[in-house]
């Protein structure tokens, strides 16, 4: 079982070898300011492995491909950035064109 | 107004500041040429980075750099060459893909100085030599 390591930055639990950042906030695990193992917290361990209750969005064990593809993009907020770029994008054309 | 806003606000002034120079003619060839491409990245991850503060997520170092990247990529694609095949008004300048590039690149080098990861790394790093003196 992959160790569980606690984001720095945001305090979410997930796997370190699962994934090399925070789901969340992207903060790097391999950063070693960026992690405190169970060891080094008085915390109980949580029940899920990867636990992504705070996110706009949560992911769940059951989502298929496009599904996590979609939330990711949501809660790591690039859909907002994609949508920033097309509205300037937009804007400009128009005002030129 | 928080220190984040900064980062947008500035690069849309100077967006709305060179618009009406251009309007009064008071721009010069070289502004008029990639000022604005300069100033695009800044803008959209100003204001990205200032809607996720604002939501207290903030984004890291490694991830805004793709951001700007994806942003170099999408706006040199679509303004150098989806849009000058398809209109008759715009042209393509292969010299402005520098132009976006080096926004991007100013606008990383500054919010750097904000990032309070990177600060508090520090304040941490400086406490522990203490405590080792």
């Amino acid at each position: 079982m992959n160790k569980q390591i606690k984001c720095r930055l945001c305090d979410r639990w997930y796997e370190a070898g699962e994934l090399e950042a925070c789901p969340v906030c992207a903060y790097p695990s391999s950063d070693p300011l960026a992690r405190r193992t169970i060891a080094e917290t008085s915390e109980s361990k949580p029940a899920f492995s990867i636990d992504l209750k705070r996110s706009l969005w949560p992911l769940k064990p059951r989502d298929s491909f496009l599904v996590r593809a979609v939330k990711y993009a949501i809660n790591s907020l690039f859909l907002i950035y994609l949508i920033i770029m097309g509205l300037i994008s937009y804007i400009a054309v128009a005002a030129i064109g | 107004m928080k220190k984040i806003d900064a980062f947008w606000v500035l690069p849309a002034l100077l967006f709305g500041l060179h618009q009406a120079a251009q309007s009064l003619s008071l721009s010069n060839s070289w502004l008029r040429s990639y000022a604005d491409d300069l100033l695009v990245i800044p803008l959209c991850l100003g204001l990205l980075d200032a809607f996720a503060l604002r939501i207290h997520r903030p984004i890291s170092g490694r991830r805004r750099a793709v951001y700007a990247l994806i942003g170099i990529f999408w706006f040199g694609w679509f303004f150098e060459k989806r849009i000058p095949e398809s209109r008759a008004g715009f042209t393509s300048d292969p010299a402005d893909w520098i132009a976006y590039s080096a926004g991007a690149i100013l606008y990383l080098a500054a919010i750097s100085r904000l990032n309070p990861n990177k600060a508090k790394s520090n304040r941490e790093g400086s406490k522990g030599s203490s405590l080792r003196n």
